[in-house]
């Protein structure tokens, strides 16, 4: 199950309504997940196809799949899981005290996805993609 | 090398950035390519990470401002 993004009880600033200068904790969890998959993204653009292939098929093995059967989302799945084990990604309380001091150091890096977390709320509709 | 196809994409933009489209197109097509590309992965990325990683609740002491 993954985090919940919209209706966090803790929110107690609701959605569509942070205080201003002080985003929501809905909006940090959003936007610090997008951080990390930019992270990890980088990583994953940086490696040759050939290197892809290999975490892949190495990925696939050990979860019993075959890659040849996988679609784009299942080889994103595995490929994710693989990088999150090397790519050393910031514990969430640190990140968000750093986003809080310095929001303007991270706001380049962030494509609006989290915005889209936070609309849809809990239900990815994309959770289960193929 | 992963197999290929063609795409064809009918996208609705700014018109200089229209232009600014097909300029880079003409001169540079795998640009494009690579664009896409890096935004797919973001995308995907960020979507598995929703689905599998857990973020724990924030323990920030200061109490969060209220609207009203």
């Amino acid at each position: 199950m993954g985090p919940r993004l919209a209706h966090d009880p803790e929110d107690r600033n609701g959605i569509g309504r942070p205080a201003p200068g002080r985003p929501s904790e809905g909006e940090l969890r959003a936007k610090y997940l997008e951080y990390c998959s930019a992270r990890l993204s980088e990583v994953f653009l940086s490696l040759s196809d050939e290197q892809t292939y290999r975490i892949l098929e190495e990925a696939a093995g050990e979860a019993g799949e075959d890659v040849a059967s996988l679609g784009f989302q299942s080889k994103m799945r595995l490929v994710t899981g693989r990088l999150r084990e090397i790519v050393p990604l910031p514990e969430f309380e640190s990140w968000a005290d750093e986003y809080r001091r310095h929001p303007e150091r991270f706001e380049p890096m962030l494509l609006g996805l989290w915005q889209d977390a936070m609309e849809s709320g809990d239900d990815d509709p994309e959770a289960e993609g193929e | 090398m992963p197999d290929t196809r063609a795409v064809e994409l009918i996208l609705e933009l700014p018109a200089d950035v229209a232009d600014s489209v097909e300029e880079v197109t003409l001169r540079d097509p795998d640009y494009l390519r690579r664009l896409i590309k890096v935004g797919l992965a973001r995308r995907a990325v960020f979507h598995e990470l929703r689905r599998s990683l857990t973020v724990p609740p924030s323990t920030d002491p200061r109490p969060a401002e209220r609207t009203a």
